[in-house]
């Protein structure tokens, strides 16, 4: 497959699944009582949750990125300012994702103290 | 090399007001790329323990963020609404120009309920009116 074509996919493919994952988080971002960290907690890790937030920070994150990329690309025209974009935007949103999924393991293994 | 004319070349279109539709795709999705950030942050303090969160919960539920929650929420409600508008024409739905315009306007008042919706089980439902 070339390569703005596997773009074009991907940015499809993760808004499907987006679209359910982010509403049901702006549901329960909307609903629990947040100020209580073990209600939040016990939330995060119950059942399947940890699995499905897991997806949609993955998804979230390689949306975005693609997102993001696409905009630094219509906008930021002088190669290397727009490639030192790129890159930053790409360490960025790895950097996120990684730190949310490791919080998210940490919860859902029972790590907090 | 000569410069050459890259997209998007805006000027040479005659305004109409599904322009605006996309432009604010564009950046509702840059402004939540941002929100992530916040969303990773909350993550990371709830993983960190009762106390760290705590703490983290003063600068997270602070005046000045639950505005930009607001403004978060809203752009969440107004990108997956038109988000769920692109895909419907990536399967070739509804791209005549009077089907876009009214989709267009579908777009408005579904995201206009679904920020009402989320915001009343945030304020009203949850009990935090500020």
């Amino acid at each position: 497959m070339r390569h703005g074509v596997y773009h074009w996919w991907a940015q499809r493919i993760t808004a499907v699944l987006l679209a359910p994952l982010t509403l049901w988080i702006a549901f329960a971002l909307a609903t629990l009582p947040l100020d209580d960290h073990a209600a939040t907690v016990q939330w995060i890790g119950a059942s399947w949750h940890p699995v499905a937030m897991a997806l949609a920070i993955f998804a979230v994150s390689y949306h975005s990125q693609l997102g993001v990329q696409v905009v630094i690309e219509d906008y930021v025209h002088a190669g290397s300012l727009r490639s030192a974009a790129l890159g930053a935007s790409l360490l960025a949103h790895f950097g996120v994702a990684a730190a949310a999924l490791y919080a998210l393991a940490r919860i859902a293994g029972g790590a907090t103290p | 090399m000569r410069e050459r004319p890259l997209s998007p070349h805006l000027s040479v279109y005659r305004f109409q007001y599904t322009m605006l539709l996309s432009i604010t795709h564009r950046i509702t999705g840059v402004g939540l790329s941002v929100g992530l950030v916040l969303f990773a942050a909350w993550l990371i303090a709830a993983a960190r323990g009762p106390e760290s969160y705590a703490h983290a919960m003063l600068v997270l539920g602070s005046a000045p963020l639950r505005v930009l929650y607001a403004l978060w929420l809203l752009a969440f409600a107004y990108h997956l609404a038109n988000g769920i508008r692109h895909l419907a024409w990536d399967l070739g739905v509804g791209l005549e120009k009077r089907e876009a315009r009214r989709s267009a306007w579908i777009v408005i008042v579904g995201a206009i309920v679904l920020f009402l919706v989320l915001a009343w089980f945030a304020l009203v439902v949850r009990g935090e009116a500020p």
